[in-house]
């Protein structure tokens, strides 16, 4: 039997405090998967209730796929409502910065790889995704950062959100039209503004 | 090359960027704290669940009275068995004059 199953078998049979071995082993996968989709001030919220869940889905898990991978579908869904819960609550985007249109105003007027690589900032780079991705629908955000973002494949993702396959797909190409069609209008924004 | 293919490429290496500033985000630590305090969330929830409710005395004498009326049910549905393989005529006869009691239909 494994560690893991051996502290899941010992939980079931109402030993909770194995399930702090379960938290033990498994916090930096969650958080890893969760800090890749909510803003850094949540992670430790939204970790914290992936292991709540997962304790009171513990009877319904059957060991069909490793524990680490069930959690990961758990942690997955757990951000997803965060996203849905934000966007009931509508909270207003703000727009670019001077200095986020800037960068992307740079990033797509480059020429060259060369000259992309010197322009490159990492933290303006990760602003202007989150104000992109702010602008997505809860599930174009959640497919586009698993598949384009993270680089995990149609098929992962989809075991992942639990959708299909095709489901998948149709998503990830259509958020990816939404964010390049945002970067579009905004580039040509700032092509209008600009003085001549 | 088009307005449209320069921008395409241009829309491209952002997204690489963006996937390799995603990949390179700081991992964030959470301390000590944080595991307790998902445990002591964990036992609450269970103490909770576990817990005597309002009308834990009520759970056991559903299920004897449940017992107890399907045994009653079963001894019931047997002794009507019994009784009419035992008196089939009569009853067949008492059900044949109440359902043919009606006067017969004049006929035109």
């Amino acid at each position: 039997m494994s560690d893991d199953a051996e502290s899941i078998d010992r939980v079931l049979r109402g030993d909770i405090d194995h399930f702090a071995e379960l938290i033990a082993r498994h916090r930096h996968h969650v958080l890893k998967i969760v800090q890749g989709h909510v803003p850094a001030d949540r992670v430790a919220e939204v970790a914290h209730d992936v292991f709540v869940r997962g304790y009171r889905s513990l009877p319904g898990y059957g060991g069909e796929v490793p524990f680490e991978h069930w959690l990961s579908r758990l942690a997955v869904r757990a951000c997803y409502d965060y996203w849905r819960a934000k966007k009931r609550a509508d909270v207003p985007v703000s727009a670019l910065t001077e200095d986020q249109a800037g960068w992307l105003d740079r990033a797509l007027a480059a020429e060259s790889d060369e000259q992309f690589r010197e322009q490159r900032d990492w933290d303006d780079a990760l602003e202007v995704l989150a104000w992109a991705l702010a602008r997505l629908s809860p599930e174009q955000r959640l497919v586009l950062t698993l598949v384009s973002l993270e680089g995990r494949s149609v098929r992962e993702a989809a075991d992942l959100l639990g959708w299909t396959v095709v489901n998948v797909k149709v998503r990830c190409y259509r958020a990816r039209q939404a964010l390049r069609t945002l970067f579009f209008q905004e580039w040509n924004r700032h092509e209008l503004a600009r003085p001549s | 090359m088009s307005l449209h293919a320069r921008h395409k490429k241009s829309l491209e290496k952002v997204e690489q960027v963006f996937a390799q500033a995603h990949r390179l985000r700081v991992d964030i630590v959470v301390g000590p704290d944080w595991a307790q305090d998902i445990m002591r969330e964990v036992r609450r929830g269970d103490a909770e669940q576990r817990g005597p409710s309002m009308l834990a005395w009520a759970e056991p004498l559903v299920w004897r009275v449940a017992g107890g009326a399907a045994l009653a049910a079963v001894l019931f549905a047997g002794s009507v068995l019994v009784y009419t393989s035992q008196r089939s005529a009569p009853v067949t006869a008492f059900w044949m004059e109440e359902l043919d009691a009606g006067a017969p239909l004049p006929e035109e």
